[in-house]
């Protein structure tokens, strides 16, 4: 074995020897007992400030505060998300793109579970077709969404659910631009339950 | 002193590196197969023993267990006896130990995909094999220990301390976590429920890592890289500090698993504050390995066998600092459930684990055959598919994983989630998956050339069965000689070195687990939690079977964008009637938490038999055996009894009969209503009524509650 990297001072041969393996008595680096040391202090701090002198908050009051700061730019009384628009929302069926645009994304990220990507119809019924069992109106199609159908297994998205007015009528203006589509592997008409819209 | 000769087994030795090899290139193909799932649903689907949920626990348990297990069993029967000088103890408990090893694992590999599981990450082997299991590892132990009880050497070499702690930690962390009531061949309950069963699975999912992962491969650490390197190790009380420092702070930081769930929020702190002080314990480990090769670096250029130590001393560095600071609570607000967790696991496990495994071998095989390894060229190339091979897998995993949480996270202006459908965010990252199966790939050619390169090693030499040594004989002092420091004279009484061991590894466990148990505001009850119905009991039993957890959480954060997601976040007192708890820990799927009642049973009755036909593009596995495979309706009684044993009240049910027949009556309810809707084929004999039952009743609890007490 050679003896060069063991004469530095430091470096002192201990009289272990295990199956040809020596030890070496250096010191531990300066630098990991210092980091050491200072995990410790700050495990201490931790624990003292969220559990002994309560300055830190706890994961409920957390969730507390972020629910409180996404409310409060439009001082809604609900839900973050479902804040009703300040001015009551015109029952009409919208056709600008926009509008559109915003139903079909919020349409896609919910309503084609039960409806299909393309409105065809799954366990919910196909929206494309000139029948409904609730009325084609925009009222009464708003109503639907806002309401659901529990019952049948629709839940209700709007009256401090996900949703705003505003969004139903997008989303209800967005399924109207649908009408006579004809999707592929559309859902045939339950001629017991859906009528014809006018 | 007269000079006394023996012999070191090296046919056990071999043994182990086979076993290592082979079972290292299943598990992982395994891994490969998994992950091509994730790109290819439709891959090997349909056959329901080779579905992603089954195979998923096979392949985590063949890398740990099989691949890493026989690896430190190789490890420890080589260079345990050479450090002591004096052969194993017993041959006889030896071959037992290698071949109850190798029946466990077989018996995993006909268990994990019919379905026997218990759910518990790391610990899905069901009753019978935890029985087996415990047996072969005390045979293991005690071998040693006897080993080390009739040694030729005075004192324990460090590497020796970590084998002592493997051992006895593992065997206390196997049995308490696997403590259960067995109901039938195939199914247990565990003793502990809900938020309890959680910690301790956690306290033993987190020390798998330490104590099988971690403590047994830095023992190999320590006595490989002086061997090859020939160099002194760095420093004697940096190697006592890390060590006891490393046993005792490991325990503690399990609830780190838990961060932001119903655990009670005191003991996810200590798990947060324990990790954090766990990185100057790992780094011991790694800078008394590096700075051991001071002076040699020269040779680690030239020889394998320092490169995959170095490469895995360096990752190991790498992923116990990763560790800890995932455990902050910010930070694993971000990471938790995502893929990023996944390329974590792999860096200490590839690199790590996979490293020094294959330096092991590189250095063992060579000298059992008595040749020099068959070719150094070969060996170099699969040091580059290796590394080469992590990477790939590693930074798009971590990429996805941080894309995955930002768009759970993400919200529009108008103040709604940006990702609504759960699916959008899966499809995104499926090219990261895409990466990922490459980089496996990689890392798997890499060690086929390990193959080959060792099998021609072995081609070309003759192997010893035996090697010879010499050593005289251990005095036995009569007293003590008290000039020697404390821990000196410590390393000389291996009886109280494994009691000293055992009490610093169980103060942790008691500490955060008694008070979870026994003091009743930790987990406040809800009045409206009712146990499960003898069908929606069946249909969970069919989830963990299933292996659902292993895309699906149930464990809602406090965090807006997850209760936006799933409704209200999940309280402590809703789980007192889970056995076991299934909070899950990747979402691959959105959490279940919550998910009955937002879908009607037709939904599901599509879903499940083709996921697409309802989530176009989705990556979860069809289940069609549940259409055509019947209900275990004859087991509930025996199921009901194991958990009235436990303390759930049943006793609406005063016989066996009762239980069934309630179980039918509810079956016949669902697939009748099924049939009015049109679909003709349903059937209350069939597991997809039972399993609709279940996800129907997930959550549903909560929601007839008037008042929730808050957490
Ligand atoms: C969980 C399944 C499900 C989801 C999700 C769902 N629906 Fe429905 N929906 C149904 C069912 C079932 C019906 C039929 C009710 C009936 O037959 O009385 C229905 C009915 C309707 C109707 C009335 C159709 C008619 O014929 O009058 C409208 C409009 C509608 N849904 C719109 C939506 C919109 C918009 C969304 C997304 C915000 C949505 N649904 C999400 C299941 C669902
Ligand atoms: C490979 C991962 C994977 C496995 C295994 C898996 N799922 Fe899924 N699951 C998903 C994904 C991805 C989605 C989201 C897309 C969809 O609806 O299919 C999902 C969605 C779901 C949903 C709809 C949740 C919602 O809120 O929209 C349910 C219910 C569900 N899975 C149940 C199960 C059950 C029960 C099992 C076991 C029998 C299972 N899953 C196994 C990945 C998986």
């Amino acid at each position: 074995m050679s003896s060069d990297i063991y004469d530095d001072e430091k470096d002192v041969l201990l009289d272990h020897e295990y199956d040809g393996i020596r030890e070496l008595g250096n010191p531990m680096p300066r630098w990991w007992v210092l980091g050491f040391w200072f995990t410790i202090v700050f495990g201490l701090a931790y624990l003292a400030h969220y559990h002994v002198l309560g300055t830190g908050p706890s994961d409920v009051e957390e969730y507390l505060a972020e629910m409180d700061a996404a409310r409060a730019p439009t001082g809604g009384p609900e839900q973050p998300g479902t804040t009703e628009p300040a001015a009551p929302v015109q029952l009409v069926f919208l056709t600008d793109q926009a509008s559109l645009d915003k139903g079909k994304t919020l349409y896609g990220g919910i309503c084609f579970a039960c409806h299909g990507a393309n409105g065809e119809g799954l366990v919910g019924p196909n929206l494309t077709d000139a029948f409904a069992v609730a009325g084609c109106d925009i009222e009464s199609m708003v109503t639907s969404i806002r309401k659901g159908f529990p019952e049948k297994g629709m839940p209700a998205f709007g009256g401090g659910g996900p949703m705003n007015d505003q969004q139903l009528v997008e989303l209800a203006s967005y399924l109207h631009s649908l009408q006579g589509s004809n999707p592929a592997n559309a859902k045939p008409i339950d001629p017991a339950r859906e009528l014809p819209c006018p | 002193m007269p000079i006394e000769t023996f012999h070191y087994d090296n046919r056990i030795v071999r043994q182990f590196a086979v076993a290592t090899v082979v079972w290292g290139i299943i598990g992982f193909l395994v891994g490969l197969i998994v992950a091509l799932k994730l790109l290819y649903p439709e891959f090997l689907g349909g056959i329901a023993e080779l579905s992603y949920g089954r195979m998923r626990p096979l392949h985590t348990n063949a890398v740990i267990f099989a691949f890493a297990g026989n690896a430190i069993f190789l490890g420890i029967y080589y260079s345990l006896p050479r450090l002591l000088k004096a052969p194993m103890w017993s041959k006889k408990l030896s071959a037992f130990n290698f071949w109850g090893w190798q029946a466990i694992i077989v018996g995993a590999v006909v268990t994990l995909p019919l379905g026997i599981t218990t759910s518990k990450e790391y610990a899905e082997l069901e009753w019978f094999m935890d029985i087996a299991i415990a047996v072969v590892w005390v045979a293991f132990g005690w071998n040693m220990l006897a080993t080390i009880f009739k040694r030729r050497e005075e004192h324990l070499y460090v590497a020796i301390w970590f084998y002592i702690a493997t051992f006895v930690t593992v065997a206390v962390l196997h049995i308490v976590n696997s403590l259960a009531i067995p109901a039938t061949f195939t199914t247990s309950y565990p003793i502990f429920a809900g938020v309890q069963d959680a910690l301790v699975q956690w306290w033993y999912g987190h020390n798998a890592v330490a104590f099988f992962l971690t403590t047994p491969f830095l023992g190999i650490m320590y006595y490989f890289i002086p061997k090859a390197a020939n160099r002194p190790v760095y420093s004697y009380k940096l190697s006592i500090i890390h060590f006891w420092s490393l046993i005792f702070i490991y325990i503690w930081a399990g609830p780190h698993h838990l961060l932001y769930t119903s655990l009670p929020y005191w003991a996810q702190s200590l798990g947060t504050v324990f990790s954090v002080m766990l990185i100057a314990p790992s780094w011991g480990g790694m800078i008394n390995g590096l700075l051991t090769l001071r002076g040699a670096w020269d040779r680690v250029r030239e020889s394998p066998v320092l490169k995959f130590m170095v490469v895995g001393v360096t990752a190991y560095g790498m992923s116990t600092f990763e560790g800890p600071v995932l455990s902050l609570k910010t930070v694993n607000a971000i990471a938790h459930y995502t893929d990023y967790i996944i390329a974590h696991v792999h860096l200490g496990a590839l690199a790590w684990n996979g490293g020094l495994t294959f330096a092991l071998l590189y250095y063992i095989i060579p000298r059992l055959y008595n040749v020099p390894l068959y070719s150094k060229k070969l060996a170099n190339y699969h040091f580059w598919f290796a590394t080469l091979g992590i990477l790939f897998y590693v930074v798009p995993m971590y990429i996805g994983g941080i894309m995955q949480s930002l768009m759970w996270k993400e919200f529009t202006p108008e103040g709604v989630l940006r990702y609504p459908n759960f699916l959008q965010t899966v499809t995104q990252i499926v090219p990261m998956y895409a990466l990922r199966a490459v980089g496996g790939s990689l890392y798997i050619i890499g060690a086929l050339f390990a193959v080959v390169n060792l099998w021609k090693t072995a081609k070309s030499g003759t192997f010893q069965a035996e090697d010879a040594d010499s050593a005289p004989a251990r005095v036995v002092h009569t007293t003590e000689d008290t000039t020697q420091p404390f821990h000196r004279r410590l390393e000389g009484k291996p009886a109280l070195f494994t009691v000293l061991t055992v009490f610093a590894i169980l103060v942790g466990g008691i500490v955060e687990f008694i008070p979870t148990a026994m003091v009743d505001s930790n987990v406040p009850r809800i009045a409206s939690v009712k146990p499960y119905t003898p069908l929606e009991l069946a249909g969970r039993d069919i989830y963990i079977s299933e292996g659902c957890n292993n895309c699906h959480s149930q464990m809602i954060r406090p965090f807006r964008s997850e209760t936006e997601r799933y409704g209200d976040y999940s309280k402590a007192g809703e789980f007192v009637y889970d056995r076991p708890h299934l909070w899950g820990s990747k979402r691959t799927g959105p959490d279940l938490h919550r998910t009955g009642g937002k879908y009607p049973d037709s939904w599901h009755y599509l879903h499940m038999r083709d996921p697409n036909s309802t989530s176009p593009g989705s990556v979860m596995p069809s289940y069609p055996w549940m259409y055509t495979r019947d209900t275990d309706f004859a087991s509930l009684p025996a199921k009901l009894d194991a958990l009235r044993y436990l303390g759930t009240p049943y006793d609406e049910f005063a016989t066996g009969d009762e239980a069934i027949a309630h179980a039918k009556a509810q079956a016949a309810g669902i697939a009748d209503a099924l049939k009015a809707q049109g679909f003709a084929d349903a059937d209350p004999d069939r597991q997809i009524i039972a399993m609709i039952a279940y996800l129907q009743r997930l959550g549903a609890d909560i929601r007839r509650a008037s008042q929730v007490p808050a957490k």
